[in-house]
């Protein structure tokens, strides 16, 4: 119980290109290490709480769990963010994920502008997920880390789009950084995820 | 009609050293003008509607409206909230008014920070005035428009969107909001928006 523990960086904090050392620095050492820091702070609360009360308007325990889920998909998304980039953006056409990419999508390209375009809609996260319900791949919108998931798929490619992620490096330009983190993929990451989303 | 971006009223570096040139420049030319552009967008697309009886897009676009609008609104009362040397003593009968609703000057202040500092994500901590209820409310607002109650007249605004501090403060939100009360605040202003919201 209550002890999550934060993931180190699988890459030097200055080898992603157009996301920046200190960028890098700020968001996994505090912004990621403070969404674990919590998640265990609440398990812990919960579990020590005297008054369990449920009241749909307010009660402690009801903002907690409330709490609870924020944290833990902010734990999860970095984690995969962070797994998932480290890579030169090339997206080897042999890939199995890349294959169900073009299937549907129609293309890569197709795939990418959607993506953006929800990246750009987001206040929160763009996720190509796998969604076991229909067997396809889709990008879903995200507000902050817990509003807006679909039950039941995996998310294979998140993007952070919280200000921290790029406001440093890019200003209100959230457009570049998008293009930035396309272009730090790891293909072959990401196509593990994928098996193991759909095994 | 549509809206226009209400130009910056003082210098774009008039707040240093607490509020930087760039990210002013950024906050009020971009972001905020993003938001003025929203509104009248979503205002345009609902005159559409009524013009062509399809309103199949109403839930969207009154989401569209709030958000748009809020920021608008919130963001302009921000800008006027602030003056170069702020900060301060509340005066005027805005601080009778915070005496009586919330005990003393420095209660107010720990409880508007305290607020503004945990607001979930992107936000604004609100000192708002409602007639209804008689009484000054510190609030927390997600996003624009999510957690307001009914009513509130906002006075003082904090915003805490990343975009308004991070280039100077990182993730250091406490110390933007505690520079923004300390140093920035315009009381005058704050008051005068009392006066002027109060009817009872
Ligand atoms: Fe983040
Ligand atoms: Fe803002």
């Amino acid at each position: 119980m209550s002890n999550h523990s934060v993931k180190a960086l699988p890459y030097a904090y200055d080898s992603l290109t157009g996301i920046s050392k200190q960028v890098n620095e700020w968001h996994h050492d505090k912004h990621y290490a403070g969404y674990v820091a919590k998640r265990n702070e609440i398990e812990t609360k919960l579990a020590e709480l005297k008054e369990k009360a449920g009241n749909a308007n307010y009660s402690e325990f009801g903002e907690l769990k409330r709490r609870e889920t924020f944290n833990a998909s902010g734990q999860i998304l970095h984690e995969i963010y962070y797994d998932i980039m480290g890579g030169d953006g090339s997206a080897d056409e042999s890939l199995d994920v890349v294959k169900k990419i073009v299937e549907d999508f129609g293309s890569f390209d197709a795939w990418k502008e959607d993506f953006k375009l929800t990246a750009l809609s987001a206040l929160g996260w763009a996720i190509l997920s796998f969604d076991p319900s229909d067997g396809k791949l889709h990008n879903f919108l995200v507000d902050m880390h817990n509003n807006g998931a679909v039950w039941g798929s995996s998310p294979l490619v998140p993007i952070d789009v919280f200000e921290h992620a790029y406001y440093f490096d890019y200003g209100p330009d959230r457009g570049s950084y998008v293009d930035a983190f396309i272009n730090n993929l790891n293909w072959t990451k990401i196509n593990e995820l994928y098996k193991n989303a759909t095994r | 009609m549509s809206y226009s971006l209400p130009p910056l009223p003082y210098a774009y570096d008039a707040l240093e050293p607490w509020y930087d040139k760039e990210t002013v420049t950024l906050h009020h030319d971009k972001h905020h003008a993003g938001y003025v552009n929203g509104l009248n967008a979503a205002l345009e697309k609902l005159e559409a509607a009524r013009e062509s009886g399809d309103f199949a897009a109403a839930k969207a676009l009154s989401k569209e409206l709030a958000f748009h609008g809020s920021g608008h609104v919130l963001h302009t009362i921000f800008w006027e909230n602030m003056k170069p040397e702020g900060g301060g003593k509340p005066m005027g009968e805005i601080a009778v008014q915070i005496d009586n609703d919330f005990g003393s000057v420095d209660a107010f202040k720990k409880q508007f920070l305290a607020a503004t500092n945990s607001v979930e994500g992107s936000g604004w901590g609100i000192l708002g005035w409602s007639d209804e209820l008689g009484k000054l409310l510190v609030l927390q607002s997600e996003i624009h428009q999510n957690l307001a109650v009914q009513g509130i007249v906002p006075l003082l605004v904090c915003d805490v969107w990343e975009h308004a501090y991070y280039l100077k403060y990182q993730n250091k939100r406490p110390e933007w909001t505690a520079a923004f009360l300390d140093n920035l605040v315009s009381w005058e202003n704050v008051n005068q928006r009392y006066l002027n919201a109060r009817c009872k």
